[in-house]
């Protein structure tokens, strides 16, 4: 009976919850029957013998109704029924004579189905929660799981609440103790105290944290590992889960511009370890045990986060770990529990910085001939001209285009996600779905909608086999403008006033009748964004099955098999729009494109993977732990992409690849890998005092040769929990503190495929009599002897935790040392301008330090955290074989960092001519007000060989700190992101003046250099070019400081958790409101400090603030 | 149901196993889109394309793509680059040095790149089994096309490493310069061999391959290009009895793409949309980045054949009526029609004028633009009549022959100037030849060229040179010392130290 009452409450529940969810019409599962049956006439004779039971049996039979009760728990056995004869009389009547002088009650719950019962009193459970001092603990949490229920202690640490008889399990949790668990049986009308004295926990030194195949207590890690704890990410806007690595000690998260889709985080672990780009610098991440791009990942599905920072604990991932693993474990139901939960937010997000650009027509001219004069030329525009524009008010023929204000304004943000969880004793499940819609700051041409699903379970087939698997997909949509968003940034940044925006009353597009000098044609943005698009979709899908088979106790064979499936089509859309002369209407030019060209894109990739691990552990004796991994693992990787154009479009109407008639072109190819590996892992402990670990890979790489594609990465680590020692059992307030000691090796094997391989390419085609014929030849030298990148990598940490958790730290230094690195030789053209070989040939160092601090504390109702972490990191070029490769304005050589700045210095402006004569300069035009550039060499020349290390692309500090507060149902949080010690160049156009066509900043007017104003900022003004080297030329004048501390995320949240709320079937409601990248401080105003540090120019989409209001709901 | 999970279980441990022995080989990946060494140069089709990549070195943007091509033009007092595309405006006006970076580089390597895969052919086609008459003719294209590249860089630079084997890192990375004679002489060894193992002309469907003429042509220029005027003479003569090649009518129209491959080509780069397409279209209609400039539209005669300042039909406030008509059909001007309107100031952003030539547009068609494949002719009959009258004259003065060459090019039915007139002595012939090549050949390139041979760059490169309103739009300058030749790159010279740069730099 009460648990057929309590199975119908759970009916009730979730169908009020899809009630409100999605207004469906699930009423029929909940309403009251209307008592039907018990209205129906029905016959019955009882004789003398007869039962209660058997009359009712009968009664079933004859008026065809459906009884429901326990006949042990009503008491039945033994009760008669009074003689009697009913006779077509209602069902309800007869129940009532027969069970009279009984306690049995009866009603018509399901239509149909008569349940029989017994009334019940409520019985009550109170008591009281303390520590183990007898102080009482307020804002405990109590759960009751079989009720799904959850009561909070008042001031006084008591609570109490009303239950049916019955047997429940009551937990308790708070922070900083430790979870106890007390069952309790409740007959009806009875009070029962229940009371909890809870332990301090060991603070964060009892978290079971994941590592590399299988999970370890945090107090026994010998490696350097940061957990992110999935909790920590909720409600935040997080577009992408890069980010959610944000304030991670030790690892360097920068997010690079806002553009919906794009907007992935650039994760370094530990500093740059190698020479190269793209993959070859990032992290290997997996999830639930399988590589998987971080991107396709939910925020909201993530349980935790492990970053495995030193060779100690990657290791056991070799080839692939150089540059650090994530780990990213999603989330799963408990057991005993099921859980609803519905979350959302909308918000607006906006630019965070944008060029100030002159959006006066008059002052663009006039600061164009200014430049002119400046440089030695002649005015351009004439007065007449610029008068015209200065008397003639605002208008498409005379205009003042703010390009800035016309191209970017405020975005739309919003996030759904729904998650069924729970479990069984022994099956636990996970459904979560999410909706992610995001407009682009950037309007008309950027936005991006994610939808991702991911469906995990875990199941005991029996005591020794249980098995595990899900699925997780997702796709992204993403809108781009054609061409890629580099383009037409670049031409944003690109357009002056003078040119018109907007349509001509007709509907066609205007052209400038005014030429701005620089640009062939005025190729406007607003019309890439109403003709043409490109866009994108990416989906991607993970299939994961695994076993467990416990063969004997501490015995376990594990055996996972994934697939990893992405593809992505684009689709290019370009069409001609003709420009019409603003004040005379004539056709003048095409904007850009003359003729309309469609491209569709498509790639598609599978990664196959099967692993199997054996695990064994032991405890002998007392004091002998003893844990041993072995495992191998087969990774198959297969990929292709395919494209195909056309043109000759007989109308726009129509974009499809059937319809295109001209240049029909198609190309695409498909190429895979191999890995092969063994690993293990030997874990030893006395006493968990003494902590011994070596782990060890052995991978086999289809990049390189046969005789060179096996690699061995082995790691060794030793820890020691000085807290165990008897000479620290006094210290009381030392809850745990342990150093620990690591060496191992790690591998890198992005190269790109068959660099081993003497190739002779194709494509290398030539027209013959009309036709293309196909043509072949040697274009790379190849060193076949070519094996892994090897980085070696010690590091020494120290744990603590103090005062039961209240105050715990880390601090780790380390060293990492990158050989043999993988680089293309260049050859000289003579030897055929073949590509040179890649060889491994280069060494990289990185060595700094780490350190954090964690206070969490609790004051009356008010609890609080505070956070903080810094590291610092060095890197250094050991060996280029003597090359300098120069790129740009950026050097990477023996004895500096990589791609550090290398540039002119400077020393303010030339104020008079006397100054300038006695300088070296580095053209014949310099004049006062230009920049003055020191002769580092002293050659009397100012020339490239005065270049020096002026800076760094990598912050040589990352800090940050997390602050957060609650009170009773609020609480807020805080995350800051800071760096420091790095620079960017900034260059092109709008950073600098009218260059390449483009307009200029403000600043320009009010901070350049002129006689009146000698101590300005800004040297004369002239325009960027070519020949104007007297101030462009890529020296240190340019080199911004980046540092910045950023508040990356605030939030106010509140809970309600109430009765109320649970009588509408709400278990808990959380409202909050979120803000990102609220605050910067940054010496950088220009452009955003957080961006693309080696990237040059400021034509990049803009980072974004993003406001949101959400609620969380539970149920 | 305990049992038989753990039956399920052990059975699949044993599949996991048994990989373990067998799955080694899945390291073993194999290429699916290129050739490998070991399996290339086996069949004719290797062969031909193998030499195919010898041509198709021509279309990258180190030598024939790009802006690449125009910028030798602009190295001329015809035309003027507003930016500094590969250093050519460095190198216009003598800022050029030690250190610049452009020009010099992308020929040096785009040549050896041409060079390496010419040496391939020659290495390894012979050793193929296969048809012999069609392996004597690649190889002889292979060797056409060497010496064509090595006669860019010897010229240029005067003097580079001669590498005549398979490129290859340890056996070529240290080699030094050779000399000037010593490259030339390698040069003339392979046109001697092409010109005896190549047809003179093709099936259609190889056309735009390298011909016996074509080898003739190329070997006139090199005599040409030192004086050698009776070995120009007799190549010349050996190309015109073979009676393959003739002026083509229409001036304009003998670079179109319609009329590819027509009479008057003797070897040029071809391109193919949208296969290989080239920016020559939107350089000159957008970038106007190799801008005529005045000097070349002033040395059009009119056409009465006088020059402005001599004849009575030039009206400065119509400057452009009544000249020659290779004025209209090389270059556009103010008011000219064009890509079906009238070209204005917007479009002709840099000096007034843009280039006509080597555009697929037309006065009535707009054009794609984007899809331009008009090819580049390297050497044209016109070219090759204006090289025999220079020579002749060099040898024997303004002959008839002289006259008749130069005539002949004058008076091409859509040209149809006036003949050059009577009684010119050697060096007025002389003159009037440079003018010729100079009109005929602008915007082709071939001026750099010319004005290095006849050393009248030392005048013709200093001093100031203007728009069509006449403004300076910058100075030149040439160092006679010095800028005969192109400094060595000097990345080059870091990678191989056995490179000694050119004197002066």
């Amino acid at each position: 009976m009460k648990n057929f009452t309590l199975h119908m409450q759970r009916i009730m529940r979730i169908s009020l919850v899809l009630y409100i969810l999605f207004f469906s019409c699930s009423q029929l599962l909940m309403a009251e029957a209307n008592g039907q049956a018990l209205r129906k006439p029905a016959s019955l004779v009882i004789g003398h013998q007869t039962t209660l039971e058997q009359a009712i049996q009968r009664l079933s039979q004859t008026a065809k109704v459906d009884f429901a009760y326990d006949a042990r728990h009503l008491g039945v056995a033994g009760l008669t029924a009074h003689p009697a004869a009913y006779r077509d009389q209602p069902l309800e009547k007869i129940l009532t004579a027969i069970l009279a002088g009984t306690d049995i009650l009866f009603k018509e719950e399901i239509e149909g189905t008569i349940t029989l019962y017994k009334p019940q009193q409520p019985g009550r459970i109170h008591g009281r929660v303390t520590d183990d001092r007898g102080e009482p603990l307020a804002g405990a949490t109590l759960t009751v799981n079989t009720l799904n229920r959850s009561y909070t202690t008042d001031s006084e640490g008591a609570f109490s609440f009303s239950a049916q008889p019955g047997v429940y399990d009551v937990e308790v949790t708070y922070v900083s103790y430790t979870t106890q668990r007390k069952q309790v049986s409740i007959q009806s009308g009875q009070s029962v105290e229940l009371s909890f004295t809870l332990q301090a926990a060991e603070g964060a030194l009892s978290e079971v944290v994941v590592v590399g195949y299988g999970t370890q207590k945090k107090i026994n890690v010998t490696g350097s590992v940061a957990v992110v704890n999935g909790d920590d990410l909720n409600n935040r806007p997080i577009t992408n889960a890069s980010q959610a690595l944000q304030g991670v000690p030790g690892i360097y998260v920068n997010q690079a511009g806002g553009q919906p889709g794009a907007d992935g985080a650039t994760i370094r672990i530990r500093g740059v370890g190698t020479i190269g780009g793209g993959g070859k610098l990032n992290p290997l991440v997996l999830v639930d045990g399988v590589e998987y791009p971080l991107s396709a990942v939910n925020p909201a599905d993530i349980e935790s986060i492990s970053v495995l920072k030193d060779a100690a604990s990657s290791a056991i991932y070799g080839s692939r770990a150089a540059n650090g693993v994530v780990l990213i474990t999603t989330k799963l139901g408990k057991r005993d529990q099921t859980t609803i939960e519905y979350s959302n937010y909308f918000g607006a997000q906006e630019a965070t910085y944008l060029p100030d650009a002159v959006e006066s027509s008059v002052d663009f001219m006039e600061w164009y001939n200014k430049a002119m004069v400046n440089q030695g030329g002649n005015p351009y525009y004439s007065e007449e001209l610029i008068n015209e524009f200065r008397t003639n008010p605002t208008s498409l023929v005379y205009p003042n285009t703010n390009w800035m204000d016309l191209m970017f304004g405020t975005a739309p943000i919003q996030e759904h996600n729904i998650r069924f969880a729970g479990g069984t004793e022994k099956t636990r499940y996970n459904l979560s779905a999410g909706y992610l819609g995001q407009d682009g700051v950037l309007k008309g041409m950027t936005g991006a909608d994610r939808y991702s699903l991911n469906l995990k379970i875990n199941s005991e087939l029996s005591k020794r086999v249980s098995i595990e698997g899900g699925v997780m997909a997702s796709r992204w949509d993403k809108d781009e403008p054609k061409a890629g968003i580099s383009t037409v940034m670049n031409r944003i940044m690109r357009m002056v006033p003078i040119q018109p925006a907007g349509r001509m009353e007709d509907g066609r597009w205007p052209d400038s009748w005014v030429l701005t000098p620089g640009q062939n044609s005025f190729e406007n943005p607003l019309i890439w964004a109403a003709e043409n698009y490109q866009k994108q979709v990416t989906d991607r899908m993970l299939i994961n099955l695994a076993l467990n088979y416990r063969i004997i106790d501490g015995l376990l064979f594990n055996i996972r098999a994934s697939a990893n499936e992405g593809r992505y089509d684009m689709r290019d859309w370009n069409t001609p729009t003709m420009l019409y002369n603003v004040k005379t209407g004539a056709p003048t030019r095409y904007s850009s494109a003359s003729v309309a060209t469609l491209v569709d894109y498509g790639s598609k990739e599978q990664r196959l993977n099967t692993t199997s691990t054996l695990n064994y552990e032991k405890t002998f004796g007392s004091s002998h732990n003893l844990s041993v991994l072995g495992g191998f693992s087969v990774e198959t990787f297969k990929g292709s992409w395919r494209q195909a154009s056309v043109q000759g479009f007989p109308t726009t109407e129509l974009p499809e690849l059937n319809i295109g008639t001209a240049n029909q072109a198609t190309t695409g190819t498909s190429y895979e890998d191999a890995l092969l590996s063994y690993f293990g892992r030997l874990q030893y402990n006395f006493r968990n005092r003494y902590l011994f670990e070596f782990n060890s890979r052995y991978d086999g790489s289809s990049r390189f040769a046969e005789g060179n594609r096996w690699g061995f990465f082995p790691s060794l680590s030793l820890g020691w929990r000085l807290s165990e020692e008897s000479f620290l059992q006094d210290a009381t307030w030392l809850d745990d503190l342990k150093l620990r000691g690591s060496w191992g090796q790690i591998g890198n094997q992005e190269i790109g495929r068959f660099q081993y391989v003497n190739s002779v390419s194709l494509g290398l085609g030539y027209p013959f009599g009309g036709t293309y014929a196909p043509g072949s030849a040697v274009t790379q030298s190849k060193d076949p002897t070519l094996s892994w990148e090897t980085t070696t990598m010690s590091n020494l940490g120290l744990d603590w935790s103090l005062f039961n958790g209240k105050l715990t730290g880390e601090f780790d230094v380390f060293r990492k040392r990158t050989d043999g690195i993988l680089r293309a030789v260049t050859l000289p053209a003579q030897v055929g301008a073949l590509g040179g070989p890649v060889q491994n040939l280069a060494v990289v160092d990185n060595s700094g330090f780490e350190v954090s601090l964690s206070h969490t504390n609790r004051v009356g109702d008010f609890t609080y955290q505070l956070g903080a972490h810094l590291t610092k990191i060095r890197n250094e070029v050991v060996e280029l074989m003597g090359e300098e490769v120069i790129s740009g304005s950026r050097i990477t050589r023996a004895g500096d960092p990589i791609e550090s700045w290398y540039l002119l210095k400077t020393d303010g402006l030339f104020q008079t001519e006397e100054e300038v004569a006695n300088y070296p300069s580095i053209t014949s035009r310099v004049g006062p007000g230009d920049v003055k550039y020191v002769d580092l060499n002293e050659d009397g020349k100012i020339d490239g060989n005065d270049r020096y290390i002026a800076g760094s692309t990598f912050p040589d500090f990352t800090y940050g700190f997390n602050l957060s507060g609650g009170y009773k149902g609020f609480s807020l949080s805080t995350v800051w992101q800071g760096v420091s010690d790095v620079s960017v160049r900034l260059n092109g156009n709008m950073a600098m003046p009218f260059n390449n066509g483009a307009g200029l900043t403000k600043n320009w007017i009010t901070d350049s250099w002129t006689p009146e104003n000698p101590n300005a900022l800004l040297p004369r003004i002239t325009t960027r070019h070519q020949y104007t080297a007297e101030n462009f030329s890529d020296s240190d004048f340019w080199l911004y400081d980046a540092s910045y501390l950023r508040l990356k995320n605030i939030q106010l949240a509140y809970t309600f958790q109430n009765a109320a709320l649970r009588k509408i079937g709400i278990d808990r409601l959380q409202l909050f409101v979120n803000g990102q990248n609220m605050l910067t401080f940054s010496k950088m105003k220009l452009f955003d400090p957080e961006q693309d540090l080696t990237g040059e120019h400021i034509g990049k989409y803009p980072s974004v603030k993003i406001y949101t209001a959400g609620l969380t709901v539970n149920f | 149901m305990n049992m038989r999970h753990q039956k399920l279980s052990i059975l699949l441990i044993i599949p996991v196993c048994l990989c373990l022995l067998s799955c080694e080989s899945l390291l073993d990946t194999k290429p699916t889109d290129f050739y490998t060494e070991d399996s290339f140069w086996k069949t004719a089709t290797h062969a031909e394309e193998a030499t195919t990549s010898a041509y198709q070195a021509l279309l990258h943007n180190d030598l024939y793509n790009e802006q690449t091509p125009f910028m030798f033009e602009v190295m001329t007092p015809n035309a003027y680059h507003k930016d500094n595309f590969q250093s050519a405006h460095d190198f216009a006006i003598g800022a050029h040095s030690a250190t610049t970076i452009g020009m010099n580089l992308v020929t040096w390597r785009g040549c050896y790149r041409g060079i390496g895969r010419c040496n391939m052919v020659i290495d390894r086609v012979p050793a193929i089994e296969m048809d012999e008459a069609l392996k004597t003719r690649l190889v002889g294209e292979a060797k056409f096309l060497r010496a064509f590249y090595f006669q860019k860089l010897n010229v240029l630079f005067n003097g580079v490493p001669l590498v005549v084997t398979s490129p290859n890192g340890a056996d070529h990375s240290a080699l030094p310069r050779a000399a000037y004679a010593e490259v030339k002489q390698q040069i003339l060894q392979d046109l001697n061999d092409a010109i005896a193992s190549l047809p003179a002309d093709y099936p259609a469907a190889s056309s735009g391959r390298a011909t016996k003429g074509a080898a003739l042509a190329l070997k006139a220029q090199v005599h040409l290009q030192d004086h050698e005027y009776t070995e120009v003479v007799s190549a010349i003569d050996e190309l015109i009895a073979l009676e393959k090649y003739a002026l083509f009518p229409d001036y304009n129209g003998l670079f179109r793409k319609a009329n590819e491959g027509n009479s008057e080509i003797i070897f040029d780069v071809r391109f193919k949309s949208p296969q290989v397409r080239n920016s020559y279209d939107i350089i000159h209609a957008q970038y106007n980045t190799q801008a005529p400039l005045q000097e070349l539209v002033e040395a059009y005669q009119m056409k009465d054949g006088l020059s402005i300042e001599e004849s009575p039909l030039y009206d400065p406030q119509n400057p452009y009526a009544n000249r020659d008509p290779r004025l209209a059909q090389s270059i556009v001007y103010l008011g000219a029609p064009w890509r079906n309107r009238v070209a204005d100031a917007a479009d002709l952003h840099q000096t007034g004028y843009t280039f006509r030539k080597y555009t697929e547009y037309n006065e009535t068609t707009v054009g794609t633009i984007a899809n331009s494949d008009v090819n580049y002719v390297i050497l044209r009959y016109a070219d090759v009549l204006l090289m025999y009258a220079e020579a002749l004259n060099e040898l024997h003065g303004a002959t008839q022959a002289v006259y008749e060459a130069v005539n002949a090019v004058r008076q091409r039915p859509s040209v149809d100037m006036p003949a050059l007139p009577a009684g010119l002595d050697k060096d007025a012939m002389r003159e009037a030849i440079r003018l010729e090549r100079r009109i005929e050949l602008a915007g082709e390139g071939a001026y750099f060229y010319d004005i290095r041979r006849w050393k009248t760059i030392e005048q013709e490169m200093v001093g100031p040179v203007h728009t069509h309103s006449g403004a300076v739009i910058e100075t030149r300058n040439f160092d006679p010392q010095r800028d005969y030749y192109w400094p060595i790159p000097y990345t080059e010279i870091d990678l191989n130290p056995a490179l000694i740069q050119n004197p002066n730099y």
